[in-house]
């Protein structure tokens, strides 16, 4: 039991970051993909198109910042508070990434025919990108009252 | 599900946005647009050949008999095992099954007999029942029935054709609605090319029939109009 809880501490303390790692990865190739495609069809604008793709990245960022904040000497005492933390921010981390990577690819292929909805269309995955900030944030609030 | 796998982002986010009866082409060309679906994977490319030949006048043999047809259609729908497309493809056999009866009572036949193979779904023997009704009393699940009758009886076949592609359009739509950049989604796009090319396609040959036809009001009214040749 002991080293479960050990094992899981662990788990919490890297989960933000590979999951959120995860996450980036996916979400930046499936917005990427969207961005190559658009290029195909368009005469101008790819480094919007390139720097949008790019937006899901921030969530590893976050990942390696909660990390740090977790890092400690992991004990039985601790270790499930921060397999809680870390685990759920990574699950958060991962799945925002994702899904903000799908928002950035549908508003790729919607600007590419349409370029003066770019800004509009990149709202839904500027919230998707609020989600998690505030995951991130109060998972480093609760890091700092772990012991 | 936190990532349903879509593998043709790529390819979506290529194709240009198609606005039905909006514009007098399509905004991509036929070998454009070929050249984009190589990205297609060797299965897929397939499927999509079968659907087009069961379901786009472009590629329809139009020398098969009906019962090859659809012998052909049932078993592209045995093998689909994507929802949507099922649904989509089922939509639009009824839809040119309903279209047919409407044609062929227009012209005159009578109800086809029981065991005549010549349209697709359980619509067949509601229509063969309904004959003698006006929307052959399907109105209710296709209310298009009777303005594409009234559309049939006044001759106006622009008109249906329009009507017709508006209705395919709006059906394939709803089944689009949840796919953006899967294999479905490539499926819709390329049907909707295909109706709008087939409806410039339209617009081009009724220019060119009324062009033909102000020419030769022209030819023939020019030797009482024109000066004597030097």
């Amino acid at each position: 039991m002991n080293d479960l809880m050990i094992m899981l501490g662990w788990f919490g303390v890297y989960a933000p970051v590979g999951l959120g790692a995860l996450g980036s990865a996916i979400g930046v190739a499936v917005a990427g993909q969207a961005a190559i495609g658009a290029m195909l069809e368009t005469e101008g604008g790819y480094g919007r198109f390139v720097g949008a793709s790019a937006i899901p990245s921030s969530n590893v960022i976050y990942g390696i910042v909660v990390m740090f904040s977790l890092q400690r000497a992991v004990t039985v005492e601790n270790g499930g508070a921060l397999f809680a933390v870390g685990g759920l921010l990574g699950v958060a981390l991962m799945v925002t990434g994702v899904w903000q990577g799908r928002s950035l690819a549908s508003a790729i292929a919607a600007s590419k025919n349409k370029p003066e909805i770019f800004g509009l269309a990149l709202a839904p995955a500027a919230i998707v990108e609020g989600f998690a900030v505030f995951a991130f944030v109060f998972a480093l609030v609760l890091a700092g009252g772990i012991a | 599900m936190i990532w349903r796998g879509e593998p043709y982002v790529t390819l979506m986010a290529s194709l240009p946005a198609i606005r039905f009866l909006s514009e007098k082409a399509p905004p991509i060309g036929r070998s454009r647009l070929m050249e984009r679906l190589k990205d297609l994977a060797p299965d897929d490319a397939e499927l999509l050949r079968r659907l087009l030949e069961t379901v786009s006048w472009r590629f329809i043999d139009p020398a098969q008999e009906d019962a090859a047809f659809l012998d052909r259609a049932e078993a592209l729908l045995a093998d689909l095992t994507r929802p949507a497309l099922a649904a989509a493809l089922s939509e639009r056999l009824t839809l040119r099954t309903v279209v047919a009866a409407l044609r062929r009572r227009h012209a005159g036949e009578d109800a086809p007999g029981k065991g005549e193979r010549w349209g697709f779904g359980p619509v067949v023997a509601r229509l063969r029942a309904g004959w003698a009704l006006p929307d052959f009393g399907l109105g209710a699940a296709h209310p298009w029935i009777a303005p594409a009758r009234e559309t049939l009886e006044a001759g106006d076949a622009k008109g249906l054709e329009r009507l017709l592609l508006e209705v395919a359009w709006a059906q394939q739509a709803r089944h689009a609605e949840a796919h953006e950049f899967d294999f479905e989604a490539v499926v819709f796009y390329v049907l909707r090319w295909s109706m709008a090319d087939r409806w410039a396609q339209y617009d081009a040959d009724a220019a060119r029939a009324r062009f033909e036809e102000l020419l030769d009001a022209a030819l023939a009214a020019a030797p009482a109009t024109m000066p004597e040749a030097a």
